[in-house]
């Protein structure tokens, strides 16, 4: 099964070749421009990890974040926070990311820690029912 | 609009933008910032949001179609005002286009609504406003948007800053007639040097410095030099009489006897003559005399550096280094190139200040229209500055080298100069038997009687020396001089 990606940013630009990068690496990947449209999006639509921005309208990275960790079918779904400013990245107990991608990033360094993150998938073969 | 006006102002924290804007921007007021790429709208955006921010605002940088924000971020580090701690807390970087493009402009309106309530902004700025004008159906709907973001920093008392890159076509953009203020960024060349100003076309509600400033980009940031003229007020009636100050005298008594006593106190003084006639080294005699009576002196040169110049001191015996050496004297040089003239005003007014400067030599009024990036400005300059010393009580002796080497006619190179100079010394050379003389003679003391007869001006090691009578002038410009005893230098 494909897995998916969800990235959250505001920003113009960078969400989309990143979103490009992941769908050639062979990922299904969302958008949203914010933290609450991500959280709506998290509600309709499985993700296995989420990519979000810092700073962003209405909503913000680590918000959408501790939401997540909040909601039973969300707690578990690793969450990288990308920003231009790891200075501004919270720490001790309010950090609830995983990972943090310092922008800018490479494309290695982006698959680096998606795969770290996100084991992929072993190729799909036939199942063993159980006898 | 009125009771925004009484909500107060906002200082911007950029060296002398508040200077010009007469005290800042009005709390709740929203602002076009206009220039081409280059001309310094981002980083002045930034600035007055680290500012603002510092002072405990909560402020917001939107961008629609602008600069990354991880390039802004990248560029922003090298700048001193970067504080990465108020980041994220004090200081919210979001993207807006998105939303632009999504919903237009009352989506626009609606993000820049919510995110000033969200994070009870004090300041916002919107950094890309063509793009915003772009997504305007006709040009009606962009000025609802920006009547309607007024209402909404009318409401909140949010002061928008809103950065656009729209050349300035002639003529008014409906937009500019809706702000409470237009400051237009440019950057200009101007024979070889491109400089770069300020010039606030519009500021509701108050008066703000008209004309172009200057204005410069450094790692500090952006940093802005009022034009000296504007700043410095004019002499007006209700000025005190300005107090009796006591006589300036050059210590050659053949001098003082024709000035009856001295230059008047707190008087400016044009020193006219070509090239090597004495100019300087009567200016140094002038602090000389000074300095022995504890009236301290500064000398502003642009040719002759500090080195040479007590060096030169020491020749003629007057005492420059003992001078300095007791804080009554005073020297700095600038090099006669490219610069910015408030700069140079501004670093002289701070040392008269500073050292309390009773005389002061500016040495090469020539030399100064160097650095007037527009020569046209030199006179308005020349008076805001001799009205500023004569406020303050320092006399002052400016020397302006004329061409002609040898002869009596006199050509002021700065239009209108010798009309505003209180005092005129002419110095020049004489040709006789191919032997030089040096003359000198007083053309004006204002309000004064003086001796207007032509002197003979020496230069010995013990200093100037101005013949007690005219008869040695006389007969040298009769051509009857005698062979003159000591070398000339």
């Amino acid at each position: 099964m494909t897995q998916s990606v969800l990235i959250v940013d505001d920003e113009f630009g960078l969400a989309d070749i990143t979103a490009d990068l992941l769908i050639e690496a062979g990922y299904d990947v969302a958008l949203a421009i914010n933290g609450k449209l991500g959280l709506t999006s998290l509600a309709t639509r499985r993700a296995d990890i989420v990519l979000t921005d810092l700073m962003m309208p209405v909503m913000d990275g680590p918000e959408m974040i501790r939401r997540m960790r909040a909601d039973p079918r969300l707690a578990s779904i690793p969450a990288i926070l990308m920003t231009a400013l790891p200075e501004a990245v919270p720490t001790g107990e309010a950090a609830m990311h995983d990972a943090v991608l310092v922008k800018p990033f490479s494309m290695t360094e982006l698959l680096e820690v998606v795969h770290r993150l996100l084991p992929p998938a072993p190729p799909a073969g036939p199942t063993i029912e159980p006898g | 609009m009125a009771e925004t006006r009484s909500m107060g102002r906002v200082d911007t924290g950029i060296p002398g933008l508040d200077t010009i804007l007469n005290g800042g921007l009005f709390k709740g007021g929203v602002y076009i910032v206009e220039g081409a790429p280059g001309s310094g709208k981002t980083i002045l955006g930034n600035q007055i949001c680290f500012h603002r921010a510092a002072r405990g605002d909560s402020t917001i940088y939107i961008t629609l179609l602008a600069e990354s924000h991880t390039r802004l971020i990248a560029h922003l580090r090298s700048m001193e005002f970067f504080r990465p701690d108020l980041v994220s807390t004090s200081i919210y970087y979001i993207s807006a286009f998105k939303v632009l493009e999504g919903a237009g402009l009352e989506g626009l309106l609606k993000s820049v609504q919510e995110a000033i309530q969200a994070r009870n902004a004090a300041f916002i700025v919107l950094d890309g406003l063509v793009s915003a004008e772009e997504f305007a159906p006709s040009a009606r709907d962009f000025k609802k948007f920006i009547h309607e973001l007024q209402t909404i920093t009318g409401m909140t008392g949010c002061t928008v800053l809103l950065l656009s890159s729209t050349e300035r076509s002639e003529g008014f953009r409906p937009e500019h007639t809706m702000v409470d203020g237009l400051i237009e960024l440019g950057d200009v060349v101007v024979g070889v040097q491109s400089l770069r100003h300020v010039l606030v076309r519009k500021m509701r509600g108050t008066r703000q410095l008209r004309g172009r400033h200057a204005l410069e980009i450094s790692s500090a940031g952006i940093k802005i030099r009022p034009r000296i003229e504007t700043l410095l007020r004019s002499p007006d009636e209700d000025d005190p009489a300005p107090r009796p100050v006591e006589h300036a005298d050059f210590g050659v008594p053949g001098l003082d006897a024709m000035l009856r006593g001295g230059l008047p106190g707190g008087s400016n003084t044009l020193v006219l003559g070509p090239s090597g006639s004495g100019k300087t080294t009567l200016g140094l005699q002038f602090l000389s005399a000074g300095a022995r009576n504890d009236r301290v002196g500064l000398y502003v040169g642009f040719y002759e550096r500090p080195f040479g110049l007590l060096a030169k001191g020491m020749r003629l015996g007057l005492g420059l280094e003992a001078a300095r050496d007791r804080g009554v004297l005073h020297m700095f040089w600038e090099a006669p190139i490219e610069g910015v003239l408030d700069a140079v005003v501004e670093r002289v007014l701070r040392a008269v200040i500073d050292h309390r400067v009773k005389r002061l030599c500016f040495d090469g009024l020539h030399g100064f229209r160097h650095h007037a990036e527009y020569p046209e400005r030199t006179r308005a300059v020349f008076s805001a500055l001799s009205d500023e010393l004569a406020r303050r009580g320092v006399t002052t002796l400016f020397t302006l080298e004329t061409s002609d080497l040898v002869g009596s006619n006199i050509e002021v190179p700065i239009d209108g100069v010798s009309a505003l100079a209180d005092n005129l010394i002419l110095l020049r050379h004489v040709e006789l038997r191919s032997q030089l003389y040096r003359l000198i003679s007083i053309l004006k003391v204002r309000d004064r009687d003086y001796d207007g007869a032509i002197r003979e001006f020496r230069i010995t090691d013990r200093g100037v020396i101005v013949a007690d009578t005219f008869d040695s002038a006389e007969q040298i410009l009769t051509g009857a001089a005698r062979t003159v005893a000591e070398p000339e230098r």
